[in-house]
């Protein structure tokens, strides 16, 4: 028995390597699954041909998450397609330069701003479709920068940090619908997209200096928290978050 | 493939506190995906301890059934060594022993005696590790859950005692963490809230306070037994291998940090 039949899922951002990571583990126990995509669709059209080359159970919708309009239309596809809608991860934050508040600029908030906007969407148009079901569970996936602070990450904190209060206070208001909303909060991902450049090394050797179990997380790993808050194992629990990060992160 | 991200066969888990309610359902998860389980009973438990044994393990082929007081050392020791004798490793600790009955007091109602009797928990749980800690070195494979309640960061009036050894087992945990991850063995809490079980559901008689808790309990209901035996299966399977010094809430999301 797999711990999702029948359900459907849709993950933003699932072109991306750890969107690619959970939409495998959601489809390999038994979801059929969206994977969302703005501009890759290279990528996102790779893994559903993968997951399932005859499209019965993983197709690729492009949608620009901060159009409402476009993400209704996205979820109204994945309904037509599997039937329900049951589980939505989002992994949605565009990259960003660090910088000081000193030398940052007004204009750098925008993307920023649209992560928060984005998610606000994604959640807001599930919704109808859940209540109707009496049941969903929505799944955002914050980072270690959520908890932690670093020089030049201002902006991301404040985001990170806000949808923490987004998503508890989503759980309070759709707990009675059965809607659960969980956060899983990655800390350093040892097969992270973001590692480039020569020092990755070492940065990544220091940063595993601080993970108790001596070792990064992997994706994979991420994904398998994802899974635990999209399962029946977790009907209990809303409102909660888990940090998938070898125990550099201990609140 | 879920029976590979669940599976704890091969495992052996040792659950302290299991023939109450909570922990019977703890020890019939993680037989349901696997493990062999050495319980404990104390003190006129023995007749419950063996009818669960009877129920889960009609065969004793991987169920273990034995008296271990864990406030006392040697009992303790005792204890670990016979379920390494019997099963050859111990690889998941489950602790649920918090002896004394909650009796809401005031500090300025309390005697010494109060404290000591909530302190001897911390006792109890210290032993365990201690003495299960070298067994799980040898494999360098451990998962320790302890289970502690809603009462560590929710705090209430009359709760004073109660609330200081849980979270000073939060602050155990978190330690404990530390030492032991270069050993693989990670530290976990799991913290239920108000529990109630499917059983008991429809005869239960809700007095006020617990009507006003359930209004503001998002879920609109509380945590079940299995609810909390699921939370502990996702710490002790390789779900959670990267997981370690967490706390995780089982309150249908009445507690939120």
């Amino acid at each position: 028995m797999s711990l999702l039949s029948n359900k459907t899922a849709v993950v933003f951002g699932g072109s991306g390597k750890l969107g690619k990571a959970i939409a495998t583990r959601l489809h390999e126990e038994g979801a059929s699954v969206v994977i969302h995509y703005h501009a890759n669709n290279r990528a996102a059209e790779a893994l559903a041909a993968e997951l399932d080359p005859s499209g019965k159970t993983a197709i690729a919708i492009r949608a620009d998450a901060m159009d409402a309009s476009q993400v209704k239309a996205l979820y109204g596809q994945a309904i037509k397609a599997f039937g329900s809608l049951d589980i939505v991860v989002n992994t949605v934050h565009p990259p960003f330069d660090p910088a000081f508040v000193a030398d940052s600029k007004e204009e750098d908030w925008g993307r920023h701003l649209d992560a928060l906007k984005s998610h606000y969407l994604i959640s807001r148009e599930a919704l109808p479709q859940m209540r109707a079901q009496h049941g969903g569970r929505i799944i955002y996936v914050s980072a270690a920068l959520a908890v932690r602070y670093g020089e030049g990450c201002s902006m991301y904190t404040t985001i990170k940090r806000g949808l923490n209060g987004f998503c508890r206070t989503l759980a309070m208001e759709e707990g009675k619908n059965n809607i659960l909303v969980n956060i899983v909060c990655p800390g350093g991902i040892a097969d992270a997209q973001t590692q480039q450049g020569d020092d990755w090394d070492e940065m990544a050797a220091e940063f595993i200096k601080k993970c108790p179990l001596g070792r990064l997380a992997t994706s994979e790993e991420v994904a398998n928290t994802v899974l635990y808050f999209a399962s029946p194992l977790s009907e209990g629990i809303t409102g909660q978050t888990l940090f998938v990060a070898g125990g550099e992160i201990m609140l | 493939m879920t029976e590979r991200l669940l599976d704890l066969s091969g495992k052996v888990a040792l659950v302290l506190g299991a023939v109450g309610n909570l922990g019977t359902s703890i020890t019939q998860s993680l037989m349901d995906h696997g493990a062999s389980v050495a319980i404990n009973y104390y003190k006129g438990e023995q007749e419950k301890a063996d009818r669960l044994l009877e129920r889960l393990d009609p065969g004793k082929s991987r169920m273990l059934s034995l008296f271990c007081d864990v406030n006392e050392e040697e009992s303790v020791r005792d204890f670990m060594q016979a379920v390494k004798d019997r099963f050859g490793r111990v690889d998941i600790l489950v602790n649920l022993v918090h002896n004394p009955e909650f009796v809401p007091k005031k500090v300025t109602d309390m005697d010494w005696a109060d404290w000591r009797n909530h302190l001897i928990a911390q006792k109890g749980h210290f032993l365990l590790c201690k003495y299960a800690i070298p067994i799980m070195r040898e494999h360098q494979y451990g998962r320790i859950i302890y289970i502690s309640g809603g009462l560590a960061v929710r705090h209430m009036g009359g709760s004073a005692a109660f609330a200081a050894v849980k979270s000073g087992l939060t602050a155990f945990s978190k330690t404990l963490a530390i030492e032991e991850g270069p050993n693989n063995i990670t530290v976990n809490i799991v913290a239920p809230g108000k529990i109630t079980s499917l059983e008991t559901d429809g005869e239960f008689s809700w007095n006020d306070k617990e009507q006003e808790l359930l209004e503001r309990t998002p879920l609109r209901r509380f945590a079940t037994q299995e609810d909390v035996a699921d939370a502990v299966l996702y710490f002790a399977s390789p779900l959670a291998d990267a997981m370690t010094g967490q706390t995780l809430y089982v309150a249908c999301g009445e507690i939120m940090l």
